[in-house]
């Protein structure tokens, strides 16, 4: 009977050709994968000078590894009030004093920080799912371990 | 009645441009996820291609499943039946729609006008758009049930029964209004800069509201639900992904809500069935559902596309951007479809085939969607708990839960990079399927389909890419 022979090949076909798929793409995966992970392999601590000025915040990107230790000590050339998204930490910032915020980076992903007394002068297009902030300064990066 | 909502329309469009000077999306959430590393960006990209070159080795002997597939019916069980056909909870459903509705079109215009603050732009743009989204194409449809418009309208029918609408529905506009109105609705999801102001949603809102009944009012209701109102046509393409259905007994075809809300109750059945066979079965599409689902693929690329720095290093005006993804979508599935139809010896047209294939990309849009989504909707949708204390950002506490703050940390970056790769692998690999599916019953002749989907493969996989790429690229800062 051709048609019960059919299903058996392919019933064959299929039970090699899955498993090999699945043995190849867990090949691909390690072979792939770096082998020195892109992190540091222990939390460390990191103070960063963040200066806020006119044209924003510098460094405009704060990158660290999930655990790390993070200071950031704030100074600005107007009164300002830093908030860092996600962490939801925020800063009143005076002119001619430095602030510390101090927090264990322990949430991975992209933050905005945000300045809230600053105009909302250079914004961009704003909408509902970019949700691009008018106040945003800069961002903090948080990199899986 | 049209002169009314053309003057409805102007004076909303007049308000939202008033109103946009004021609009500012301040701390209205935003996206968290990084950009997927290089390397499980290049795992991705061979994953696909390996997984597409086992399923064409599969694919040569396959015969056509036919629209027949397993189904069990839910309310065949005692316990479910009891809750599923249970009236209250219906009218309490229904009830609960009606309410957020009113809510997000009070708080909308009475409210505060701080995004974040007020209860409107999260639950349209988080809980509803997106939520409902997921819900609908991973569990069920529940918009027929639940939908304001039609509740509303039904229930003024039962109240006030007419004979027949005024106008007749000319049959060869198909859901064109919808996809007109879907393609605005992106307009406004991507480039208004005023769409998450509370005030515009509520006003957005009305307006839509009064075309909506209007259009009901005009063509019948159920006319108006299955050609013009927009996301019934939007949470019915994602139901057919669903793993539910519901269906009269002995009924063909998907997607029937109609006639089994006429149905006896005797006659209704709730069945849990294969994902995806509600695209598989699907009957040829005409060109308004290629372009509605062309237009579905080409919104949530171009979404993910203007935020990351290669999308807005184009520097294209949304609007222009929008359009031109479409058309470059639209343009490249047509040329497949010619190539399509050279590979499988010119025996149908390339319309007959496009309107054969479309839904099958239907899963590569709704992996996309989830992939892209999904993070933001557990870290920023939990915004709604205390919106709910607090709809209007006047400081009430009527739940008690005003205070709740949102916890970023319920999702790990490298989870949501592992996840969305096996997503989109997963949509591309049902994607292929379902054209293979659709092209056995096409041709009838196993050799003719396979010959067939060889370029209908190399568009997914190139679509599948895209998304990858898209996944893995820096945002806009």
């Amino acid at each position: 009977v051709p048609d019960a022979e059919r299903s058996i090949v392919s019933t064959v076909r299929a039970a090699v050709l899955v498993p090999a798929l699945v043995v190849a793409l867990v090949g691909v995966f390690f072979a792939l994968r770096p082998e020195a992970p892109a992190s540091p392999p222990r939390p460390a601590a990191h103070a960063f000078e963040v200066e806020l000025r006119e044209a924003g915040m510098t460094p405009v990107e704060i990158a660290v590894s999930r655990g790390d230790r993070v200071t950031l000590r704030i100074t600005s050339d107007r009164p300002a009030e830093l908030h860092v998204h996600g962490y939801d930490l925020t800063a009143a910032v005076r002119p001619g004093e430095a602030v510390e915020l101090e927090f264990e980076a322990d949430i991975t992903g992209r933050f905005a920080i945000e300045d809230h007394l600053a105009g909302a002068g250079h914004s961009h297009a704003g909408d509902e799912h970019s949700h691009d902030h008018p106040n945003e300064v800069g961002e903090l990066v948080v990199r899986p371990r | 009645l049209c002169g009314r909502v053309s003057h409805l329309l102007v004076l909303a469009l007049v308000l939202m441009l008033a109103q946009s000077e004021a609009a500012h999306a301040h701390g209205f959430g935003q996206r968290q996820d990084l950009p997927l590393p290089y390397w499980l960006y290049l795992f991705g990209i061979n994953a696909v291609i390996l997984a597409t070159f086992v399923m064409v080795a599969l694919s040569f002997d396959r015969r056509p499943a036919g629209s027949k597939y397993p189904r069990f019916d839910l309310l065949s069980v005692p316990l479910l039946r009891a809750v599923l056909t249970s009236r209250p909870l219906a009218a309490a459903l229904r009830l609960l729609s009606g309410a957020l509705f009113t809510l997000v079109v009070l708080s909308g215009l009475f409210g505060t006008q701080e995004a974040a603050e007020n209860f409107a732009p999260t639950m349209v743009w988080i809980t509803w758009w997106v939520g409902l989204g997921f819900f609908t194409a991973l569990v069920g449809n529940l918009w027929p049930l639940v939908n304001p418009w039609g509740v509303v309208a039904g229930w003024l029918g039962a109240k006030a029964p007419r004979s027949r609408p005024p106008l007749i529905y000319p049959e060869r506009l198909g859901i064109w209004p919808a996809v007109a109105l879907y393609a605005a609705f992106l307009w406004i999801e991507v480039a208004f800069e005023g769409s998450s102001t509370p005030f515009n949603i509520a006003v957005m809102a009305l307006a839509y509201s009064a075309l909506t009944w209007g259009g009901m009012f005009l063509f019948g209701r159920e006319t108006w639900l299955r050609s013009g109102e927009v996301f019934s046509v939007f949470f019915g393409v994602l139901a057919r992904f669903a793993p539910t259905e519901v269906r009269v007994k002995g009924a063909e075809g998907v997607n029937n809500y109609e006639s089994f809300a006429r149905a006896k109750v005797e006659e209704r059945e709730i069945n849990i069935r294969p994902p995806a066979a509600g695209l598989a079965a699907a009957e040829r599409a005409g060109a308004d559902w290629v372009a509605f689902v062309v237009l579905l693929l080409a919104g949530v690329t171009y979404d993910s596309l203007r935020e990351t720095e290669a999308g807005a290093a184009l520097g294209l005006s949304a609007p222009v951007g929008l359009f031109l993804v479409f058309v470059l979508f639209l343009g490249a599935y047509l040329v497949f479809m010619r190539l399509s139809r050279r590979a499988s010896g010119r025996r149908v047209s390339a319309g007959c085939l496009a309107g054969s294939f479309v839904y099958s990309l239907v899963p590569i849009a709704i992996a996309y969607q989830i992939a892209h989504y999904y993070s933001y909707l557990l870290v920023q949708g939990q915004g709604i708990f205390a919106l709910f204390s607090d709809p209007f950002g006047w400081g009430w506490n009527l739940f008690g839960t005003a205070g709740y703050r949102i916890d970023a940390g319920v999702v790990d970056a490298a989870f949501v990079w592992y996840s969305q790769v096996a997503l989109i692998l997963a949509g591309h690999v049902v994607a292929v399927y379902l054209a293979h599916e659709a092209a056995l019953r096409l041709f009838g002749s196993p050799s003719l389909a396979a010959r067939s989907q060889y370029p209908m493969m190399v568009l997914m996989v190139l679509y599948t890419v895209l998304s990858l790429w898209l996944l893995s690229q820096p945002a806009a800062g």
